[in-house]
């Protein structure tokens, strides 16, 4: 068994005088899909933000051993730990290519990078019919590929894709989910946090669900699909 | 063709505003020590070049420190900061006061004579000549430097999203150092060549502060572009003021097109919404 890559322990965060999140603790394995599940505000996003060095936190975050609360977020970036937002913040009057050149502007293998340019344009054809187009005239699906484009131009080991699938057309969806499947295939470790928790049970070996800042369940993806609370909550399936 | 000078200015001022958010009242004081190093570097027989040069690292280094020694541990706090900016604006204006005295002095031309040019059928300074030239020099390097390399593009993208810089690995504090740097250098350019074109005095700087920051309104904030197109129209502006309306009207339609802009576009020519967080 390999050691996991990514360690979360008790991890608290408070806003003012409201505790966001409540002694998460848990483990990802280095080449799985781990699934964050639970509603709006149940603090999902504050654990990622926690985990990227956005918010201060409480607790133990360690990174392929590192305890993260000792490098800054771009040390984290550099280690291969990438991080695609809810809000994607992407270059807005960058092009498309602007914004992938971005997302590798700190490497020095250059040959490298090239060829991870070639794997993003072929991974999502619609960024390469579209490279020189402003990020912000985009649609909200092709600026979904964009940000997770660009995140993979920073040769990550580890993903956290924080709701991807957020008000996208089901045929995006589908386009986000075949790319998921590839990129796990490949060997990269993904920590995916979603509302829609069918997109997360379709992908994730292993999940989690958070309510009000509490991990409630934590189990396998038989565990959940079997739960009748998970079924019943948040898949819709009785 | 002093509006190239003036656009080196406003490329200053909206740069650090872009990728810091900071509105640096300081800017202009810089102008002032690029004037006034050169003065001392020329009384002191330095040749006009290398004191030119001398202005420029003297600036650039100034403007380094006003970041590094005060403005990062304050730039979180917008009013602070501002404020910060025009108190020491004001503090080196008193030390320029008592060192050099208050009366304007005159600066050797960094190159001397004048030319012809039949084209126009005028007679300009070479200085002028020099200053149009070296301005967009300096201008053209910045927009290879910001959009064909990955360090130059950073400083873009940070005045795009603070937070999508750090996202791509980033190092803010380098990009925010390199910006004022890139600021400091421009300002002692723009104040060796406004300090012999117009007057060298402890209050030079507060016409180009008050020229750039209508250019980067009318321009865009945060557009390197806009701050060019806006500092040649302000430029041919008031040309037209005072050949149509006379000497005293000099800024009386750069106004007019500020309200127009600020009523009509208030993003200015080439504005973008900035993302900061």
């Amino acid at each position: 068994m390999t050691d996991p890559i990514l360690e979360v322990e008790d991890l608290n965060v408070y806003y003012g005088k409201s505790h966001a999140l409540k002694g998460v603790s848990l483990s990802i394995d280095e080449g799985e899909i781990y699934g964050v599940i639970g509603p709006n505000g149940a603090g999902k996003t504050t654990m990622l933000n926690a985990i990227a060095g956005f918010v201060d936190y409480e607790g133990t975050i360690r990174y392929r051993g590192t305890d993260l609360a000792t490098v800054n977020p771009q040390q984290i970036v550099r280690d291969g730990l990438i991080y695609c937002t809810e809000d994607r913040d992407l270059f807005p009057f960058f092009s498309v290519h602007e914004n992938l050149l971005m997302g590798a502007q700190f490497r020095e293998d250059r040959d490298a990078v090239q060829d991870d340019l070639d794997m993003v344009y072929e991974l999502f054809p619609r960024l390469d019919e579209r490279r020189e187009q402003e990020a912000e005239t985009m649609s909200g699906g092709e600026q979904q590929m964009l940000a997770v484009g660009r995140a993979l131009m920073s040769d990550p080991d580890m993903l956290m894709l924080d709701e991807p699938t957020l008000g996208l057309a089901p045929v995006i969806i589908q386009d986000i989910s075949d790319a998921l499947e590839r990129l796990s295939e490949q060997g990269l470790t993904i920590l995916l946090a979603e509302q829609n928790s069918t997109f997360a049970l379709r992908h994730a070996e292993r999940l989690s669900l958070i309510e009000t800042g509490e991990i409630e369940l934590a189990g396998t993806y038989e565990e959940f699909h079997d739960n009748e609370y998970v079924r019943e909550a948040y898949v819709g399936v009785h | 063709m002093i509006s190239a000078v003036y656009a080196l200015i406003a490329i200053g001022f909206t740069m650090i505003f872009g990728v810091g958010g900071v509105l640096n009242l300081a800017h202009g004081a810089l102008i002032m020590i690029g004037a006034f190093t050169y003065l001392a570097a020329t009384s002191a027989a330095i040749p006009p070049f290398a004191g030119f040069l001398l202005a420029v690292v003297v600036t650039a280094a100034a403007s380094y420190a006003l970041y590094a020694g005060l403005v990062k541990y304050i730039e979180d706090n917008i009013v602070i900061t501002f404020l910060a900016t025009v108190v020491v604006a004001l503090l080196l204006t008193e030390l320029v006061i008592i060192q050099f005295g208050s009366a304007p002095s005159q600066l050797l031309p960094v190159i001397s004579g004048t030319i012809y040019l039949e084209a126009v059928g005028t007679r300009i300074r070479y200085v002028q000549l020099l200053a149009f030239v070296v301005s967009w020099i300096a201008i053209g390097a910045l927009w290879y430097y910001v959009t064909k390399t990955d360090e130059g593009r950073s400083i873009l993208a940070t005045s795009m999203s603070t937070r999508g810089a750090e996202l791509t690995g980033v190092d803010l504090q380098k990009v925010k150092s390199r910006t004022w740097l890139i600021a400091g250098a421009f300002a002692g350019i723009a104040g060796v060549f406004i300090g012999t074109l117009q007057s060298t005095s402890p209050q030079m700087w507060l016409s180009p502060l008050a020229l750039a920051f209508i250019i980067v309104v009318i321009g865009g904030i945060g557009s390197i572009k806009g701050s060019v197109i806006a500092a040649y129209l302000i430029g041919y502006l008031e040309t037209a003021s005072v050949e149509i309306l006379g000497p005293s009207f000099q800024g009386v339609l750069s106004l007019v097109v500020l309200v127009a802009i600020l009523l009509l576009k208030p993003n200015g020519l080439f504005g973008r919404e900035l993302v900061h967080e």
